[in-house]
């Protein structure tokens, strides 16, 4: 991962958190995600500070949990990759910036067991996204042909 | 905004209200005059205007459950409907590059209105002959402030059956946000006394388990539940959440048809199951067994379980309702953003969440749902 600040990519990107999942919605693939585990707080730390860097959205999570924080920033680093690759986050125009002062003091509370961040993605909907607004529509974005006439 | 399909600028005319009023009222000259029907669609009166006697017949069919006996006098919202068979001038719509698929959307939104058009297909014989459900280009508009609607198509004759079985899905849309409720991609049964979303991607069984209540139970009398939507419905956002029927339509693959026999003397479209999916305009057919709406008791996730015999319930996570009911909704409607997402947890959060498992039993699924509804009711 490059060394730029990381923003979540919006407009496409929309999300709600509920029950303990983030739900993220990519508008432009038609996937959606569900994010649990210490992904919640990686999601929570690039929200509220656009443009943090990698590393410092690492450390920021590392210090929430009562885990080896070299495991958990290592963890933290992979998952914002994932992040990156499903086009969740880009990188932000303003290049690197500054924690959000309750990213940092979230890190003072006290620590949590560490349970890694994990992406659950779902792809069952992309039809909807790539041949909508024509719901009934086969593989060429076109509505059913006559069976017949398909097969002359 | 969405990116969800190709959106473009569109050229100025597209979103500005003069030309679209100009070509509706060309129309209604060139025309022997206006036919007006007044609905209540989720507690507000919306008349329906259109110089076009069938086009009108075909977009209100969806809405006869709700059709008022008397005009009122002063309807909420009055949505114009006509088409370019009338000789009048089209309205404004996007600049295209002969490019875009049929299905292509454009979307305009600015201070006086939003704006959607659904590129479709100009009606080429060419094309028609091997496509022959191809839909027509469709604009629908609503101004802000929700007093007047249109919603003009080059060809009434060729409104896709979709779209004559849950019409004006954008427009109302628009409309139930502006005034606090929201439309969901959701299924609704139940009583006067509170009922139940159904909740799920297509395929997932919502159709099943709503027409399902329309079937004659084993002692004859028929389920208690009442039929309010099989696809779209409205919920209010504001206070005690509540359900509001759209439409009386329901929509069923062909080979589901099999499995809810008494649906087969209702079709409407038995001679094209073999390009479209099963209709069913239940009011029709049914008329005390479908309800204006109710208070929301319950979030249901149907799931078709093999191997089961009965229905049976569980109870489900906010969450797994959450990604049964929002992303669906999202991608289908086109122009939804975080707003609608801050709604929607909130109504989950308000309103319990439960797995319906679908078994082979099909005369079990509304008593599982009804007797659900009764002990959240305390009955």
């Amino acid at each position: 991962m490059g060394k730029g600040g990381l923003r979540v990519n919006t407009p496409h990107v929309i999300h709600e958190t509920i029950d303990g999942e983030v739900i993220v919605i990519n508008l432009a693939s038609g996937n959606y995600y569900s994010m649990r585990g210490a992904g919640l707080d990686v999601w929570e730390v690039v929200q509220s500070s656009p443009g943090a860097d990698p590393t410092a959205i690492a450390a920021t999570v590392a210090r929430r949990f009562d885990a080896p924080s070299d495991v958990v920033e290592r963890e933290v680093t992979a998952f914002l990759e994932e992040l990156r690759r499903e086009e969740l986050v880009a990188p932000a125009e303003d290049g690197v910036g500054p924690l959000a002062a309750d990213g940092e003091a979230a890190g003072e509370g006290a620590a949590r067991a560490f349970e890694p961040p994990s992406l659950e993605k779902y792809t069952d909907l992309q039809d909807l996204v790539l041949l909508d607004p024509v719901h009934e529509v086969d593989a060429t974005g076109w509505p059913h042909r006559k069976p017949d006439v398909a097969q002359a | 905004m969405t990116a969800a399909s190709p959106v473009v600028s569109a050229e100025p005319g597209f979103g500005r209200l003069e030309p679209l009023a100009a070509s509706f009222d060309d129309a209604v000259r060139a025309a022997t005059g206006v036919e007006e029907r007044d609905f209540r669609l989720a507690g507000a009166v919306v008349r329906l205007r259109s110089p076009n006697a069938a086009m009108l017949g075909r977009l209100c069919r969806a809405f006869a459950h709700l059709a008022l006996a008397e005009p009122a006098p002063q309807p909420a919202l009055v949505v114009n409907l006509w088409d370019a068979a009338s000789g009048a001038a089209p309205p404004p719509l996007p600049h295209t590059t002969g490019e875009e698929p049929p299905g292509a959307f454009f979307y305009c939104s600015n201070d006086e209105l939003r704006a959607a058009f659904r590129l479709g297909t100009s009606g080429d014989p060419r094309l028609l002959a091997i496509y022959p459900d191809a839909p027509t280009p469709a604009l629908s508009v609503l101004e802000h402030g929700s007093r007047q609607g249109w919603y003009w198509v080059a060809d009434a004759g060729r409104i896709p059956y979709w779209e004559q079985s849950t019409p004006l899905l954008y427009l109302l849309d628009w409309w139930l946000r502006e005034r606090d409720m929201q439309l969901l991609h959701a299924a609704a049964v139940g009583t006067p006394a509170g009922g139940a979303l159904l909740v799920g991607k297509g395929g997932s069984g919502k159709s099943t388990v709503a027409l399902s209540v329309l079937g004659a139970t084993a002692d004859g009398a028929g389920s208690e539940l009442l039929y309010a939507s099989d696809d779209y419905v409205g919920v209010s956002a504001a206070g005690a959440p509540e359900v509001h029927s759209l439409y009386s339509s329901g929509k069923l693959m062909q080979d589901h048809v099999g499995r809810l026999p008494f649906l087969g003397k209702a079709l409407a479209n038995a001679d094209r199951l073999a390009f479209e999916k099963a209709v069913v305009y239940v009011h029709e057919h049914w008329p005390a067994k479908v309800t204006a709406g109710f208070p929301l008791r319950a979030i249901v996730l149907p799931r078709v379980t093999p191997g089961l015999g009965t229905a049976r319930v569980h109870r489900a996570s906010a969450a797994e309702a959450f990604r049964a009911l929002v992303p669906s909704t999202v991608f289908q409607m086109h122009t939804r953003g975080q707003d609608s997402l801050v709604r929607a947890r909130r109504l989950l959060e308000q309103v319990p969440s439960y797995r319906l498992e679908l078994g082979s039993d099909l005369e079990s699924i509304p008593h599982a749902v009804a007797d659900l509804l009764a002990t959240l009711e305390g009955r």
